[in-house]
């Protein structure tokens, strides 16, 4: 009987597929990109465990077990100084992005004049599609000893020296912090408009009746309702944390600034890809999606234990 | 019947076997005429995306059918190992460092030139000092590689990279002689406190691009203005030593020291380029080219595009000129210094990899570059418009003198960096003129040098703008130190790569550093536990073993 039951559920669901064939269909690209640049490269992993030589075909290349792992373990000239920036600098950046942007978009919906908040949500996006090496360019024109900032502090006698604010350990953190915020702003902010579009009227309309102010508002029905949205884009943000943009850090990183600014994908550009050992940099890629893999599952689980709010 | 049809049958067939090699022949012919594009990647912008666009490369054209088709980067080093492990490289590639080509060598991506040199003309001559160095340093003994800028005879090819300084401000302070740290310290603070400003923007005292790869290795460059050793190496732990022929450590070196006490002293006084750890060559470039910077250190060889720059905007008073320094302690000691005459680069190494399309034509261009009739158009240019020959001697013409010295763009624009890698060899010709006509004694002060310049070296007091140091030095060919390489598998090798790595942040803790002696202190404990001697007694060892390598090949090469 329950056997019955299957065949005919899976005829039907056979049936549906048929029915929506071109709704699969246009599904296929997208498991085809999937698969090929996601789940594919996955095979690259076996340089983490043999002497892969470069340029030599990957799987000729001889067993060499946990040998990586261990020196970047045992490394702790390389790994810890790595691990602790990369986390501050990108737990900072989502935290306070998402926040920022919350209150940002809140500010939006705030705003009477329609035209305002097309203009100042525009500008507030753009920044999201310049390149890094754009944006270092704007940075370096504000900041660099001879850059406006300075010039302005010293003009005003503010200050008798530069501020090395592009060369200094002590300011690297929050330059970069500052920097992602400022860039990821328009971005995360869309995903809270959209989320605070989607509130019913008849809340607001019913805290009115109750006497609400826009503050009571805001309190009682925006935020309540933003906090799914904030809570998807922390978890997806969480898979990221050991994710940093390349091209950013490879821009702002220097001599002076290394020590606090050195990040896993700087790392493991420096001293892998650079360098040809391709062996020792995809076993500290391994180690980086890992974490990054539990942190994704362990936020999503306390999560759905504090808010019953989760993704799977 | 059927035998008819078998016979025709056969007869078709011994056609077409004739006919085959004929249409194989037909094939080989249009290899070797076609139009061969061949795409290079280059560090230096060029002013032309392709070859042919420029005089020198129509002759090219002409001649082999061959153009170049550029494709510029900002640092080629950083992309090598990329492109071998993607196998997406181009059909002649530049490899900075012997590991590298190594690299490629146990890759199989290069084709080995051995074949090739047994039946040339030129290459087994013009490189017959180069041979069996090469061959000591490969693994097989083969040769799969040739530089640039080599062969160089001292005459024609004296480097000396001292320190560039504006004239403007020698002629401020009465031309003086300027030699050691504490003369340029002095020199330079002064002329700071007057010039705060340079045409409405802040001066700078002392410029270096120490954002390039290469650049942490200019503030140990003490090494080289006096004593027993050269700057050979100085990237890695290990230096040269000259005279006692033997690689020694770096990082304790006294004239390295003191090089770093240098730039800490032009630091703390707000001469150095407080932007020079985040600054690249194109900033630096700037910089000079601006006239803000008072001077620039041993990358002196940009004030020669910037001199121009100054001139056409104006400023021809502040064009720089190149004048020496050492450590008081080298000045003291009046030892002679070892000017470096490279007898291989390997860090400018060219190459024909396995995915060039015809190697055979590649190979037949460079040995024709290699001849005498190749050096002179790929670095003299065309006869009767950049030389003229004067009772058989090449003189530059004027409208060459014209361009060299008022356009910075000149030698890109007509052509002469547009195959330096094949070879721009650093000799003269058989009356002993250099190929490079800028470089040629003969000429190089009379024609090449500014009125302004020549005026700034007799207000000097030179003879010519060489003088110091041909007093001063005496002939250091590197021979066989440039032939050692660590295997970047080996654990010398990977420590090696590491001391890069921390060599590069210490030299900057160093130089910003407060308080340079507790600095310096704290950072040899650091050198200490890592073991650095392992490297020096592995380089020791490999040139011991390249010494026996090349004495064997130095006998047995042709």
């Amino acid at each position: 009987m329950t056997h019955g039951v299957q065949a005919v559920t899976r005829r039907d669901t056979l049936r549906k597929m048929v029915r929506q064939r071109q709704l699969y269909l246009m599904l296929l690209p997208a498991i085809a990109a999937v698969a090929i640049f996601t789940y594919a490269p996955l095979f690259g992993w076996w340089m983490a465990v043999s002497d892969y030589k470069i340029g030599k075909a990957i799987f000729d290349a001889p067993w060499a077990g946990l040998k990586y792992f261990i020196e970047f373990f045992t490394d702790t000239a390389g790994a810890g100084h790595v691990i602790l920036n990369t986390v501050v600098m990108n737990v900072s950046s989502l935290i306070l992005g998402l926040v920022c942007a919350l209150a940002f978009a809140v500010f939006l919906k705030e705003v009477r004049w329609a035209w305002f908040r097309r203009l100042v949500q525009s500008a507030s996006f753009f920044p999201y599609f310049m390149s890094w090496v754009i944006i270092y360019a704007v940075i370096y024109a504000l900041f660099s000893n001879d850059g406006a900032v300075n010039a302005t502090l010293q003009s005003l006698g503010l200050t008798n020296k530069a501020i090395n604010i592009l060369g200094n350990p002590d300011t690297s953190w929050g330059l970069i912090i500052t920097v992602n915020v400022w860039n990821i702003l328009g971005y995360n902010s869309v995903m809270f408009i959209a989320a605070i579009a989607g509130i019913p009227e008849e809340q607001y309309e019913a805290a009115r009746i109750d006497g609400a102010t826009r503050y009571h508002e805001i309190r009682h029905v925006t935020l309540p309702n933003l906090v799914p949205t904030l809570i998807v884009l922390l978890i997806l943000g969480s898979g990221s944390i050991f994710n940093s943009y390349l091209d950013q850090f490879f821009i702002f990183t220097n001599t002076l600034n290394i020590s606090t600014m050195e990040v896993f994908d700087y790392y493991i550009y420096r001293f892998g890809l650079k360098l040809g050992n391709f062996s020792y940099a995809t076993a500290v890629g391994v180690v980086k999606t890992l974490v990054s893999l539990i942190l994704l599952v362990g936020v999503n689980w306390i999560s759905r234990k504090a808010t019953t709010q989760s993704l799977f | 019947m059927k035998n008819h049809r078998f016979l025709r049958l056969f007869a078709l067939m011994v056609m077409l076997t004739m006919l085959i090699p004929t249409f194989a022949s037909f094939a080989v012919a249009e290899a070797a005429d076609e139009e061969y594009v061949i795409q290079l990647i280059v560090s230096s912008s060029q002013t032309h995306a392709r070859s042919d666009e420029t005089e020198i490369g129509k002759v090219i054209k002409d001649k082999f059918n061959i153009v170049f088709e550029y494709l510029p980067v900002n640092d080629d080093s950083e992309k090598q190992s990329l492109m071998l492990a993607t196998g997406d490289y181009p059909e002649i590639l530049r490899l900075e460092g012997g590991e590298m080509v190594q690299d490629y060598i146990d890759a199989d991506a290069l084709v080995c030139l051995d074949d090739y040199i047994a039946a040339s003309e030129n290459f087994k001559v013009r490189y017959a000092e180069q041979i069996p160095y090469w061959r000591a340093s490969s693994k097989d003994g083969k040769i799969y590689s040739w530089e640039r800028y080599v062969p160089s005879d001292l005459t024609n090819a004296m480097e000396v990279l001292d320190i560039g300084v504006r004239t403007d401000m020698l002629e401020q302070q009465g031309w003086p002689n300027l030699v050691s740290e504490d003369d340029w310290f002095a020199f330079l603070q002064k002329a700071m406190e007057e010039n705060p400003e340079t045409n409405g923007q802040k001066t700078v005292g002392m410029v270096l691009p120490l954002a390039e790869s290469w650049g942490p290795s200019l503030l140990t460059e003490f090494c080289e203005k006096g004593g027993e050793t050269n700057d050979q190496g100085t990237n890695d732990a290990v230096v040269w030593n000259q005279v006692e022929q033997k690689w020694v450590p770096t990082w304790t070196l006294p004239a390295v020291i003191d090089s770093y006490h240098f730039f800490n002293r032009l630091y703390q006084a707000g001469i150095l380029d407080p932007d020079c750890f985040t600054d690249t060559y194109d900033q630096v470039q700037e910089k000079i080219n601006s006239g803000r910077a008072l001077s620039v250190w041993y990358c002196t060889w940009m004030s020669t595009g910037a001199n121009a720059t100054l001139v056409s905007n104006g400023h021809p008073e502040m064009q720089y000129i190149n004048m020496p320094v050492r450590s008081n302690a080298q000045v003291e000691a009046g030892l002679k210094r070892q000017i470096r005459v490279e007898t291989t680069r390997p860090f400018d190494s060219y190459v024909i990899t396995n995915n060039a399309k015809y190697p055979e034509r590649i190979f037949a261009f460079l040995d024709w570059a290699l001849s005498d009739e190749g050096q002179i158009l790929l670095q003299s240019g065309i006869e009767g418009k950049h030389y003229t020959l004067v009772d058989g001697k090449r003189t530059p013409t004027d409208e060459y003198i014209t361009g060299v010295l008022t356009n910075a763009n000149y030698s890109s624009d007509e052509g002469f960096d547009l195959a330096s890698f094949f070879g721009a060899c650093k000799q003269g010709d058989a009356q002993g003129i250099a190929y490079n006509l800028q470089a040629a004694p003969v000429y190089y002060d009379d024609i090449f040098l500014s009125d302004r310049q020549k005026e700034a070296y007799a207000s000097l007091g030179w003879d010519n703008s060489l003088s110091y140091w041909l007093e001063t030095g005496e002939l250091a060919p590197t021979g066989l130190a440039a032939t050692c390489v660590l295997d970047p598998d080996s654990a010398e090798g990977k420590l090696n790569e590491k001391f890069k790595a921390w060599i590069a942040v210490a030299a900057t803790k160093l130089v910003i550093a407060e308080d340079f002696e507790a600095t310096w202190e704290a950072l040899n404990q650091e050198y200490l536990a890592m073991g650095v001697d392992a490297i020096v007694d592995k380089y020791n060892e490999i040139l011991v073993t390249n010494q026996e390598r090349y004495e064997q090949y130095v006998i047995t090469t042709p």
